[in-house]
Formats: C-alpha cells, structure tokens, sequence
C-alpha cells in the first residue's frame, strides 16, 4: 500500500508540473492552439502601433479586413477573432494584448455573445471544471497541437492582420428581408454576460471605447437577436450598428458576396463591409489617419505584398 | 450560483457516467472499493449491489426496476429448476418434461422483455411494410422505448444460468442479492464480458481488497482508457465523416471500413480492459472477450478470438443443443438417404450454424444490416468448413504447411477482407447503403477521393500521428502476447523506479494524447447500443 500512496504523490507533482508547463499565456481560456496563436500574432506587431481591436468570431474573421481599413483611411486596427472563438476567449485576449497595444476603440462583432462562452467544454460539468481549474493539464492537453514541423511557416505575423478572406461564393437564396419577420427573442446567457461585463468594466478603466457592429448573416441574425443586442448595448451606453439592418445601403448581394449560403461574407463580402466601417469609424470617431508616419511602414509594406486593396 | 443551478448541473454531470469518464475510474471505483473495503467481509457483496444499482440508475433510471423485476424471476425460476431436479418422487422422464416446460417458460419471458424494450419498433414497422405491399392497411405508431442498460447482455446470461440450472452444471442460487449482483454487477453492465454464473460466485466471498489486485485492475482500466480514448475515439469522427460523406468511391468506402474496424476493436476491447480491470479490484477475474482476434487463422477463428463470450454462448446454448437435437439428427438422416454421406456430414453443424449466425445477427440490434452480417458469416464459416479438407489436401501438394509464410500471409489477408466487408455492412445505416459501398470497390476504386477526404474529415495531423502511435503499440503488445512473451511478469520484474516512471509514461500518453475535453465530442460506447 505504501508504494500505491509513493506513486499517486509522485504523480500529483506530475500532474502539478505538466499543468504550469501548459497553462496558456492569455490566462484561463477555452481554445488553447487558437488564443496563443492570436497571441503570439499581434505580438509580433510594433508596439503602440493598434487603434482598433476588433474582436469577435468566424463572422468577423472572414468580414473585416484591418489592410483594407489602413488602405482607405490610414486608421490602424488588428481582428482578434478566430473560427468559434468563443467569449471567454476574446476577453482574455483584449486584456492581455493590451501589455504591448493600447487601442483607443473596441469592436465587438456580437454573434459570440449567444455561442458558449465559457472556459470549459461543458459549463454545467462543474467537478469537472474544478479538476480542470486544479490542474489545467485535462484542461489544455492538446498543447501540443500549437507545434510546428520544420519548414513550416515560423512567420508569427500575420499578413492580413487577423483577417481570412475567402474567394468561395456558394449564394444565399432564401428570403432576403430575414430582418422583417418576426422572430424569438433572444436572451444572453448569464455567463456571457459576466463575461461581457469584465470586457466593459476593463475598456473603461483603460479609457477603451466600445463598439457593436453586426456583420450581415442571414443564418446568424433576425430581429429577436437584433433586439436582446440593442437593450444590452442601451442598458450599457454602447452605440450598436447592425449592418443586416443596411445591406441595401451597404450593397451587399447575397448572390456573391457569401461563401456559404449566408453564414459568412466572402471577399467581395468582406470589402464592402469593411469600406462602410472603414467610413463609419472615419466618421464617428477621432482617430489619427497614420498613412507617411515612418513608424507605421510596415503597415504599407504589408499592403503591398497583399497586393489585393 | 444558487443551490438549485448546482444540484441540477450535478445531476446533468452524473448522467454522462460511463467507463471512459474520470468520475467512473476516479471517484466511483475508488468510492465503491473504499466503502467495500471498510465493511464486513459478508456485507461487502451488498455494497456492491447498492454500488452497482447507483450506476444503473445512473444511465437508465427507474428502468433499474426492469431489472430487479428480471433478476427476482430468475431468482424463483432457478429454484423451481433446482426442486424439480431434487425431487425424486417424480420420474426421471416426468422430471425433465416438467423442468423443460419451466426452461422455455422462463427463456420465453425473458426474450419477450428483451424485444419489447429493443425489437418491438422494427417488428411493427417490417409488419407496416409487408402489408402496404400487400395493399392491406396497418399502421404502427413508433414506441421509442428506452432499454434498460445492458438487457442485451443479462439476458443472455439469465438464460445461461437457468439452462446451467437445468442440465444440472450449475447449483441454483438461493440467495437473492447473489442474483441481484450478477445481473447488475456494474462493471459488466453496459458491454460484457458476459459472465457464466460459476465464474461468478467468487465475488460473493468479498475478498479483502489486495494492493497487488488494486495495481493490477488499475494498469488493466489504463490499458482500455488507451484504446479507447488514443485510438477509438481520435477516429470516430473519421468515421463518422467517411460514412456521411457526399462522395463515395472504392477508396472512400475501403478505408471507412478499415478506420471503422480499427475504432470498434479499439472501443469494445478497451471496454471490456474497462470491465475486467474495474473487477479486478475486487478479486474477480471476468472471462477475456478478445485474444489477438487478428491472428487468427479463418473467419470461425475469428471469432473465437473476437467477442469471445457471445460466441461461447451460442456455441453452448445454440449451436451444441441444436446439433445434438433429434430434429438434427433425422434431417440429417434424411439428407444422407437423398444425397449421400460427404453431404449429410454438414448438414447437421449448418442448420445449428445457421440458428448461431441468424442469432448473433440479431442479438446485435434491430436493422437488416446486422441480420445480413449474421448471414455473411454463416455463409462464409460453412463455406470456410466445407473447404477445409480440400484446402489442406492442397497445401499437402504444394509441399506447404499450416506455418508456411506464404500461407499464413494468404490466410492474413483472406481475414482481414472477410473482417472489413463484414463490418463495412456492419456500421452502414441501411443495407443498400452497405451494398453501395461494396459495390463500388470493384466498379470504382480511386485513391485520389480517399486522400482528398482523409484531409478534410476533421482530424488533424496530430489526430493521426496520435492513432498512429496507439497503433503501433497495441500492435507490438498483441504480437508479444501471441508469442506468448511474459510481458506482464517483464514489468514486473524491472525496478521500482523504472517501474514508477514506466506507468507515469503510460498515464500521461493517455492524459496528452486522449481524444477527450476541448474540442472532441464524447463518443459513446459502441457496444453499448447493442
């Protein structure tokens, strides 16, 4: 028996080494591989050199192009957002970018707001969480997916700033006025809104404005999520701009502009959008254009080699 | 959060309970041999009737009624068995007539509980469908019914303990909870192995809880959390995505049915690891379900390799009674007159074949599909026997052996079609489906697909090379066993330390490795379901 109790000590210290040897950098996280790899992206952009965070999920990440915005207003952003990134994810991440960046403004594409946000697989496997929060090992032991092979591509930057342009076009054919109809409504669940709260709480201490923009998707969107966004964002005094309310003014046509039958915006997509946020933000905020500040260089030298705005 | 938010997420929690899950191996098991190990050595069997029944509830609630009402018959029917047997007022004839009445009462009973719970859907809807054909007009209103957790499995064993009962191999048991626990004895519950009451009875005893039995029991749970959580469950969605995919060709349906063979090996043997491990603990060893099924030399090898306990009960229960039937022995008799002595030698061995294959097949679950691998196996087994004389004749004048290389290769590769046609039709949704599958091996068999969708079927690289790992070591420990390499004795055998550090290895594979938490979809027992 005394071998059995030597054996489960050593391997409780195993379980609490391997556990501080995995334990992300952005803090208590659901997806491991894809918050270190945003991490580790927009560190490798020059210090003090974002305005604009934008944060949110796949909608965003195939929606807004920051190369764009920088090539029609000279305003300097970065997309945080990854495919089902959830909540929990995003909000580690605007706090533990903001060591090297300091933004002035957040945008935050809301469908995330209704997706899981919490941590952990399953949020009401609460002894399971607990173990998981003991020793993160259960928790973040697919580390190991974030290693590269040699000859890979070791680039840490991104060349798009966070942004994914897709070429698909698969037509949205359904009823283009998925706006009008009467819908639920939608409520946001209690943890999102904890969730929601930090993020609010923290640009406020950091003097952060904050923004909603909704990204045209028919599948996402109907007025009942519309809603439950416009009395979140009233009740916290956060302007809400949802373009599936503009599309005719934007010019979106869901014969091409989507690459999945109205989930995500393709790059004909993403450009229209991305030129009206462009203008809104030009508009409505007081950002610096940084277009021939030798320290934004690079800024040019990334829109050249993408050679695409 | 409040009490209530708690209470009911717990509950939630506590309903995903299986063998795979860290509440089973790290907080059941251990609570269960706790308790067990701190109670009177003639209350401990108790214990693990009150533990066994808290699982049962667990995963199917008040059905747990479904099965202490079943264990209670058996109770009563083994006893009536055994009066029977001991009164020696009656005639030995009138004995057994009277006996075989309460036998077949009882087996009788128990099916129809099964197919109640299990068949009564396809039945009504196979009748549906005769009739519309039949321009008559019935209509069945599907029922749904949830089956109490492993019915399938202690049926099977009720109905070989009352037939042990009845030839006399078997004592009946007067106790009660005796028979409560082995109906409900929670870590063969949910897949087997399916136990034989004798190789039972020594849990009743409680034996103290040794380390070495601990040790033992808990190096056998990782070897199946291994299996299960490396390779099975790392390969399910592959499956899953190969079997649902829009394109089907040669390539595709081939490599779903090997990827699918590799997951339910992987699943049922790890199971049953699971299973044999967790009773381990408490001193009682469980028969073996699976010896190096992939060694073997022909498809009735197979399966005495593959599953072992169900085909051990059908060649008991099935196939030994219907050979040595009357009603055997006169078709035989028959076939001999008409067609001669080399015919009428299979006669009697198909027929009871054929009752083994038809009720594995639907021992398996309600679809034609699983009827069809019944009968693919009947037909291939017959076949396999009525080949064998010539076939050894021949390797007799090719100056061959059963040990040759070449032969042993032929029969390898032989197996391994015969294996992964049988479950590529095993896993399909619907027979047609199954054949389409098989149909385009031969009519359109491309790589380019398979490689094309072997990329897209969520499964990343390291999902592979972590497969390919597992692979490769169980393929190494079945190769040693089949040598018969004491590889357990070997370990043994090392020093402390190299021991300690060889087991922390093993655990952290699975720990790092295992398809479980963020990301991956819990994927359920495969032999669960039937």
């Amino acid at each position: 028996m005394k071998k059995i109790i030597i054996f489960l000590a050593g391997f409780v210290v195993l379980l609490v080494l391997a556990s501080a040897a995995v334990k992300p950098a952005a803090g208590e996280v659901y997806d491991i591989i894809n918050t270190d790899r945003k991490l580790s992206e927009v560190a490798a952009e020059s210090d003090d050199t974002i305005d604009v965070m934008f944060a949110g999920n796949s909608l965003l990440f195939h929606g807004v192009s920051p190369l764009q915005i920088w090539s029609e207003t000279g305003i300097t952003s970065y997309d945080l957002s990854e495919g089902a990134m959830r909540l929990c994810d995003q909000s580690a991440l605007i706090m533990s970018t903001y060591d090297k960046q300091t933004p002035e403004l957040l945008v935050i594409e809301p469908t995330l707001i209704f997706d899981n946000a919490s941590p952990y697989k399953d949020d009401y496997a609460i002894p399971t969480n607990f173990i998981e929060k003991i020793f993160p090992i259960f928790h973040y032991h697919t580390f190991y997916k974030a290693i590269k092979l040699s000859g890979e591509d070791e680039s840490k930057r991104s060349l798009f700033k966070g942004f994914e342009g897709s070429y698909d076009v698969d037509p949205y054919k359904k009823d283009p006025d998925y706006m009008q109809k009467e819908a639920d409504p939608a409520t946001i669940p209690e943890i999102n809104r904890k969730y929601l709260r930090e993020i609010v709480d923290f640009c406020r201490e950091k003097n952060i404005g904050i923004l909603l923009i909704a990204m045209p998707s028919p599948k996402n969107y109907n007025m009942g999520i519309h809603n439950a966004l416009q009395e979140w964002a009233d009740a916290n005094g956060i302007p809400f701009v949802d373009t599936n309310l503009m599309t005719d003014e934007i010019g979106i046509n869901w014969e091409t502009d989507t690459k999945d039958r109205g989930d995500h915006l393709n790059f004909e997509g993403s450009r229209k959008v991305t030129g009206f946020i462009a203008d809104y933000l030009k508009e409505n905020y007081d950002l610096t254009d940084h277009r021939g500040d030798e320290r934004y260089s690079q800024w040019d030298a990334d829109l050249a080699e993408a050679g695409v705005y | 959060m409040d009490k209530a938010y708690i209470i009911e997420n717990l509950i939630k929690w506590w309903g995903d309970l299986s063998y795979t899950v860290w509440m089973y191996f790290a907080l059941f098991l251990p609570l269960t041999a706790l308790v067990y190990h701190f109670v009177r050595r003639d209350r401990r069997k108790y214990v693990l009737l009150i533990f066994s029944w808290i699982f049962f509830f667990s995963l199917s609630r008040f059905l747990l009624f479904a099965n202490i009402a079943s264990s209670v018959f058996v109770w009563a029917l083994g006893l009536k068995l055994e009066a029977i047997n001991s009164d020696k007022s009656i005639k030995r004839k009138e004995r057994k007539k009277r006996k075989k009445r309460v036998l077949i009462a009882g087996i009788i009973s128990l099916l129809a509980v099964l197919i109640i719970f299990k068949y009564l859907d396809f039945i009504g809807l196979n009748i549906v469908r005769v009739t519309w054909r039949m321009g008559i007009p019935f209509d069945w209103k599907m029922l749904k019914l949830a089956a109490p957790v492993g019915i399938s499995y202690y049926t099977l064993e009720s109905i070989a303990y009352l037939s042990d009962v009845y030839w006399e191999k078997a004592e009946a048991e007067k106790s009660l909870p005796n028979v409560l626990l082995f109906m409900s004895f929670f870590p063969k519950l949910i897949e087997g192995p399916i136990t034989r009451y004798n190789e039972f009875r020594g849990i009743f005893e409680g034996v103290d809880i040794h380390p070495d039995s601990l040790a033992t029991g808990y190096q056998r749970i990782l070897w199946g959390l291994f299996k299960k959580l490396v390779i099975a469950d790392q390969i399910a969605p592959a499956v899953n995505a190969l079997y649902e995919g829009e394109y089907m060709d040669g390539g595709v349906a081939l490599c779903a049915a090997v990827f699918f063979t590799i997951q339910e090996y992987m699943d049922f043997s790890g199971a049953i690891d699971i299973a044999v491990g967790s009773a381990r603990i408490f001193n009682l060893r469980l028969p073996e379900n699976f010896r190096q099924p992939f060694f073997a030399k022909n498809a009735s090898d197979f399966w005495r390799r593959w599953h072992i306990t169900l085909g051990a009960f059908f060649r008991d229960y099935i196939f030994y009674p219907i050979s040595l039937s009357k009603g055997a022995a006169r078709i035989s008799g028959n076939v001999r007159k008409v067609l001669g002595n080399s015919v009428a030698r299979f006669t009697t061995p198909a027929i009871a074949l054929f009752f083994v294959w038809l009720s594995n097949g639907l021992w398996h679950g309600p679809r034609w599909t699983y009827v069809f691998y019944g009968m693919y196996y009947f037909v291939l087994i017959l076949i396999e026997n009525i080949l064998e004389e010539p076939f050894v004749k021949l390797l007799e004048k090719l100056h061959l052996t059963e040990a040759s290389v070449p032969v042993r290769v032929f029969r390898f590769i032989k197996l391994f079609f015969i294996v992964i046609i049988g479950e590529m039709f095993f896993r399909a949704e619907t027979f047609t489906k199954g054949f389409e599958m098989f149909k385009c091996i031969f009519t359109d068999l491309r790589f380019d697909v398979m490689l094309n969708n072997l990329e897209n079927i969520s499964i990343d690289r390291y999902g592979y090379f972590a497969i390919a790992v597992g692979l490769i070591v169980v393929i190494t420990v079945e190769i040693l066993k089949e040598a018969g390499f004491p590889l357990r004795e070997r370990l043994e055998a090392l020093p402390v330390p190299v021991r300690f550090g060889f087991w922390y290895a093993c655990i952290f594979t699975v720990i790092i490795l295992g398809a479980y938490g963020t990301g991956y979809d819990a994927a359920d027992l495969i032999y669960a379901q039937f």
